[in-house]
């Protein structure tokens, strides 16, 4: 436990240096494989990361990210917002809920928050303040709905959560769709208050029946791919991979096809940056390989669990610790490698207190999404201030009541475990 | 010097580049290839599985080090940013000594378990040396170390000109319209 604090005291010191996580990570595996006392165990390093890297089940994830890029470069973005403004724009403060509307439909093919804000956010935040929305509302809506993209399927984090406690990622991806279609109610329902109390502006004028129908039908395919992701694994017949690979063909074959705006030119330079967008990602999975070996060697869960229940028994309490833990975690750490480094230690002992763990992979996703939108790491915050350049600051303070509602929300999926497990039950992917 | 480190690494990144496009395409289509046998031939392949992943290790490896090239693998860089630009470069260059022993470690232990032990064992599906899987590891050290050593180069050229060495992180997956 002594050289588990000194290993715990370097990672944070290299962290807060600046040093990239997938290198601080490798760094403290390699620290706590010397500390064994004998050279021999060095060869864990290439054997660990490979084996990290060597998995189907993690493929999905550079298929969805190529998917969502194709989408993107074929400009159906543009689509989903005209079609969420078809849908809602009328209502009082109708841009504000086509940013949410739209966040929920890219949600379907995009599995990351941080590729919502920078897919949709641009636009999204322009069309909002030519109508009159204050810049730092605009931003902070688009970051706060930004976290519906991963809660809804497909999604990076509860593939990577469900390859590495092994549970079904069909289930997780159930176990999202609930939630994250009551974040976006919640934000829509905010919304309302606010437009009456602000007086925000709505669309006056109807949109020509001729550009509904064509808005409606460029989205309509976009619209169908969570469907056939969802339902290709639903139906038993594709792995989630190979659901993510067909989403990959289906996305190419729209974009050079129907909507003719997809050009071969575009795809090396596609190619290229989903593959410097997995290694970043994958990277930090193969490196935290190397640690969780030792997390495992030095039974750390066991650990943790006996510190926890010293704290306390109630299973309540402990979920409201751990929320409390996570939310802080998050705040500093990348998500796909505080998933790989935390869920392993935390997961047993939640489940042995009678926490499923699909709702616990839900959960523990919420609570380290939110860190995407917190200083002082928070991805999401700084793409938004990148595109309006407004201080983190101004947009913090913009997005506070925004965060307060997805406590609020967290806490609901916290305690209400039927909005997350109903739906993977009804499909019979657990008991 | 620099000036020809610089045009030397460039170089590596372009073929670099250029592996990666082509293992990620071929993955892609390797899986394809899988479910168009599996569901629509009825008539299941076995090593379309296992070359895509080993395809995946070897993206990982080779892409990432056109990562720390673009300054893309996502750090905390809200601290650093705040100190002086003498002591941002200094703990860059730092960074980079320790993430240097990493990759020397990974370069090494790498190329023993890549052609020491690789050819003696045989991967189950393609019923090829292992060594070819394992490749990537060495390899991908390698590309890392040669664009380590580029990036803390050119943080001692940007310090000069008053430029910090870390890139604002964050800016992992943002892609806008407008780039195509």
């Amino acid at each position: 436990m002594d050289a588990s604090l000194w290993i715990l005291v370097l990672f944070f010191v290299l962290l807060l240096l600046g040093m990239p996580i997938a290198f601080v990570l490798g760094i403290a595996g390699v620290t706590a494989l010397l500390l064994q006392g004998d050279l021999l165990y060095l060869s864990l390093v290439p054997q660990r990361m490979f084996a990290g890297l060597n998995m189907f089940t993690i493929m999905a994830i550079p298929f969805f990210f190529l998917a969502a890029e194709l989408m993107t470069a074929a400009r159906i973005t543009e689509d989903l917002i005209k079609f969420a403004d078809a849908i809602v724009g009328r209502i009082k403060g109708g841009l504000a809920h086509v940013n949410i509307v739209a966040s929920m439909f890219f949600a379907g093919i995009s599995g990351s928050a941080i590729s919502d804000v920078a897919g949709l956010g641009s636009i999204e935040i322009r069309v909002m303040t030519k109508a009159g929305y204050p810049l730092k509302f605009a931003a902070a809506l688009t970051v706060a709905s930004s976290l519906i993209g991963p809660m809804i399927p497909p999604s990076i984090i509860m593939v990577i959560y469900g390859s590495i406690m092994q549970v079904s990622v069909a289930a997780m991806f159930l176990g999202g769709l609930v939630p994250g279609i009551l974040m976006a109610l919640m934000l829509m329902a905010m919304v309302h208050v606010m437009a009456e109390k602000h007086n925000f502006p709505r669309r006056t004028e109807k949109m020509p029946l001729r550009e509904v129908w064509l808005a409606t039908k460029n989205a309509f395919f976009a619209l169908m791919m969570p469907g056939i992701i969802l339902g290709g694994i639903l139906s038993g017949v594709f792995t989630a991979t190979e659901a993510a690979a067909v989403a990959v063909l289906y996305a190419f074959l729209i974009g050079f096809f129907v909507k003719r705006t997809l050009r071969l030119s575009h795809l090396p330079k596609i190619l290229h940056k989903v593959s410097v967008l997995t290694s970043v990602v994958f990277m930090v999975l193969a490196s935290a390989s190397i640690v969780a070996w030792y997390i495992g060697l030095e039974r750390l869960p066991e650990g943790i669990a006996k510190a926890m229940t010293d704290i306390t028994k109630n299973p309540y309490l402990l979920l409201l610790l751990v929320n409390v833990l996570l939310l802080i975690v998050g705040m500093f750490m990348d998500i796909g490698a505080a998933v790989i480094v935390m869920a392993p230690i935390l997961a047993p002992t939640m489940v042995d207190f009678g926490v499923h763990p699909v709702h616990f992979g839900i959960v523990m996703s919420i609570n380290l999404l939110l860190g995407l939108n917190t200083p002082p790491v928070g991805p999401c915050l700084f793409a938004a201030a990148s595109i309006t350049r407004l201080r983190i600051e101004e947009i913090s303070m913009a997005l506070l009541p925004m965060y307060l509602l997805q406590v609020v929300f967290l806490l609901l999926v916290t305690y209400i475990p039927a909005l997350t497990l109903t739906l993977p039950r009804w499909f019979g992917y657990i008991n | 010097m620099i000036m020809l480190y610089n045009r030397f690494a460039e170089n590596v990144a372009k073929v670099s580049r250029i592996v990666c496009i082509v293992s990620l395409g071929a993955m892609t289509i390797a899986i394809l290839i899988n479910v168009f046998f599996r569901y629509v031939l009825n008539d299941p392949l076995s090593w379309p599985p296992e070359f895509a992943r080993f395809t995946q290790v070897a993206v990982t490896l080779l892409a990432s080090g056109l990562a720390v090239r673009y300054g893309r693998h996502l750090g905390v860089t809200v601290i650093v940013l705040r100190l002086p630009l003498r002591l941002q470069t200094m703990i860059f260059l730092v960074n980079n000594f320790l993430i240097l022993c990493f990759l020397m470690i990974l370069l090494v232990e790498g190329y023993k378990l890549a052609f020491i032990e690789g050819p003696s064992q045989l991967a189950p599906s393609l019923r090829v040396s292992m060594m070819w899987a394992f490749v990537a590891l060495p390899v991908g050290a390698l590309l890392m170390i040669i664009h380590v050593i580029e990036v803390s180069l050119n943080a001692v050229v940007n310090a000069r000109q008053g430029h910090s060495p870390f890139i604002r992180s964050g800016s992992v997956a943002v892609t806008d319209e407008s780039e195509y």
